[in-house]
C-alpha cells in the first residue's frame, strides 16, 4: 500500500529559488563592476547620495572624539600637575633636611679643624677666536672673569693639558698653549719618577728638558703633569715623546714631545679641576689608556 | 516568548520604527566603518532580527538594496556584502518560525553559525579579486554579533511590549 503524501502539507519552496535568483544578480553585479568597470558611475552616484550624510556624521565623530581626548587630557594633565606638586612637596622638605646636615657638617668640620671641602665647579668654555701668527699660539675663550675664570688656572681639554690662561677679561680669558713660546710646565714621565719641565718653542711641538740626565727616556713615553708647582693638578697628560736626539755641545739629549690636544680642533675645554673631578671626567671620556713601554735594551 | 513577563504583551511593528532601526544600524555602520573588523556587524544584525520577526518588511530584496548600500560605504566591490547581507536574510527568514522558540543562548549561537557561513562566500569573492591572507580575524564580527545578540534583542523588542492593561483598556474603548 503506497502512501502518499498530502499536498496539503506540501509547501513549495519559493525562498529557495528567489535566493538562487538574487545570488546569480549578486554575481552578475560583482562580475560586471570587477571586470567591465559599468558600475563605476552607480556607485560614485550613490556615494555622492550618502556622502553629506557620512561627512556629517565622521565630523561629528571626529569632534566628539576631539572633545573627549581634550577632556581626558585636561584630567590627565592635572592629575599629574597634582603628583608633581606632592613631590615637590617632599623634595622641598628633603632639600630643607639636606640643608640642616650640611650646617651640621660644617660645624663638625669647624669643630674638628678639618678643612673644608673643595667644591670647585667644572667650568666649561668654548674656543671662540684662535691666534697663530707664528709667534704665539693663543686662544680666546668665550668666559672670563666674570664667570670664575683667574689668571693662571690651568685649561684642560679631552685629550689633556691645552694651556694657561695668559690674559682675562671680563667676558672673555686669552689662553696660551702648552706649545706657546715661554710656557713651562713641570711633568714627570707616566709610571716612573723622572722630572723635568716641558717647554713651549712656538712651534707644534715641545721640549722636554731639566730632568736627571741619568734616567733613560724613550719614545713613545708619555708626560703629564706634576703639580709640582702647585698650579696644575697632576696627572693630567701633556705629551708623548717623539725623538732624542743629542744635544748640539753633546752635554745631554735633545727630547722633543708632542702635545696630545689637537688644538685645531678643540672647541670646549674646562678649567678648574680638582684631580678626583678630572679622574671622573677622564673615566666618563672612555680615553685610551696609556701603558710605557718596556725599555730597549 | 515573552521578553518582559507576563504584564506585558507583544504588539506588531509599525513600518516607520523598522525603517528607523535600520536607518539607525546604518548610521552607526557609517560611523564606525574604520573599526568594522573588530566591532558586531550592526546592519547586519538588525536585518537578522527584522528578518526572523517581521519577514514581510525585511525582505531578501531589501536585503540586497541595504548590501548595496554597504558596498558602497565600505568601498568595496558591488555584490560582496549584498551577498552576505542576501544570505543572512534567506537564513533567518528560513528559521523563523523555530528561532522565536529557542532560548537566547541558542539564538546566539545561530545567529554566529549563520553570519560565520553568510561571511564565508563574501571573503571568497574578496579572495578573487584581491590578494589577501587568510586571517580568522574576518569572523571576529560574526563572534561579536553572537554575543550582542541579547542585549541587541531587547532594545529592539523594548518598544514592541505594552503594559497588559493598556491592552485591555484599548479594547475595553472599543
Amino acid at each position: 500500500m503506497k502512501i502518499s503524501h498530502s499536498p496539503l502539507f506540501e509547501k513549495p519552496s519559493r525562498s529557495f529559488s528567489r535566493l538562487i535568483i538574487y545570488v546569480t544578480v549578486c554575481l552578475a553585479l560583482f562580475a560586471v563592476d570587477t571586470r567591465a568597470q559599468y558600475l563605476n558611475q552607480s556607485r560614485a552616484w550613490v556615494k555622492n547620495l550618502l556622502l553629506p550624510l557620512e561627512t556629517a556624521l565622521i565630523s561629528s565623530q571626529e569632534y566628539l572624539s576631539y572633545s573627549l581626548r581634550g577632556l581626558w587630557d585636561g584630567l590627565s594633565m592635572q592629575r599629574k600637575i597634582d603628583s608633581m606638586h606632592q613631590e615637590q612637596l617632599s623634595l622641598s622638605n628633603k632639600v630643607k633636611e639636606l640643608a640642616v646636615i650640611k650646617n651640621e657638617i660644617n660645624q663638625l668640620r669647624a669643630l674638628h679643624q678639618l678643612p673644608a671641602r673643595d667644591n670647585d665647579p667644572l667650568m666649561t668654555a668654548e674656543v671662540v677666536a684662535r691666534q697663530y701668527d707664528g709667534l704665539s699660539q693663543k686662544v680666546l675663550l668665550s668666559k672670563g672673569r666674570n664667570d670664575g675664570f683667574r689668571l693662571g688656572m690651568a685649561v684642560i681639554s679631552e685629550a689633556g693639558l691645552f694651556g694657561q690662561i695668559s690674559m682675562l677679561f671680563e667676558r672673555y680669558a686669552e689662553v696660551s698653549q702648552i706649545n706657546h713660546a715661554g710656557i713651562s710646565i713641570p711633568v714627570k714621565v707616566q709610571g716612573t719618577t723622572i722630572h723635568g719641565v716641558v717647554y713651549g718653542l712656538g712651534e707644534d711641538s715641545v721640549e722636554f728638558r731639566n730632568f736627571p740626565q741619568r734616567y733613560q727616556v724613550q719614545v713613545g713615553d708619555r708626560l703629564v703633569t706634576s703639580g709640582l708647582d702647585g698650579l696644575f693638578y697632576a696627572d693630567i697628560p701633556v705629551a708623548t715623546i717623539t725623538s732624542i736626539k743629542p744635544s748640539v755641545d753633546n752635554s745631554g739629549v735633545l727630547v722633543t714631545a708632542e702635545p696630545l690636544v689637537d688644538f685645531s680642533n678643540t672647541r670646549f675645554v674646562a678649567t678648574s679641576l680638582t684631580n678626583h673631578q678630572y679622574g671622573e671626567w677622564l673615566d666618563n671620556l672612555h680615553i685610551e689608556q696609556y701603558e710605557r713601554q718596556p725599555r730597549k735594551k | 516568548m515573552s521578553f518582559y513577563g507576563k504584564n506585558r504583551i507583544p504588539i506588531p511593528a509599525t513600518k516607520s520604527y523598522v525603517a528607523l532601526t535600520v536607518g539607525l544600524s546604518l548610521v552607526i555602520t557609517i560611523l564606525f566603518s574604520p573599526w568594522r573588523w573588530s566591532l558586531p556587524p550592526f546592519l547586519l544584525m538588525v536585518i537578522a532580527f527584522w528578518s526572523v520577526r517581521n519577514p514581510h518588511w525585511m525582505t531578501m530584496g531589501s536585503a540586497m538594496l541595504l548590501g548595496i548600500l554597504l558596498d558602497v560605504v565600505y568601498n568595496n566591490t558591488v555584490g560582496v556584502s549584498m551577498l552576505e547581507l542576501l544570505l543572512v536574510a534567506y537564513f533567518m527568514g528560513r528559521l523563523r518560525y523555530r528561532f522565536e522558540i529557542y532560548s537566547f543562548f541558542q539564538q546566539s549561537v545561530i545567529v554566529f553559525f549563520i553570519f560565520f557561513l553568510s561571511k564565508a562566500p563574501s571573503l571568497l569573492l574578496i579572495y578573487l579579486i584581491q590578494d589577501i591572507k587568510f586571517s580568522w580575524g574576518f569572523f571576529l564580527p560574526s563572534l561579536l554579533a553572537g554575543l550582542c545578540w541579547f542585549p541587541l534583542v531587547m532594545l529592539m523588542v523594548f518598544r514592541l511590549y505594552r503594559p497588559v492593561q493598556d491592552q485591555l483598556n484599548t479594547h475595553t474603548n472599543l
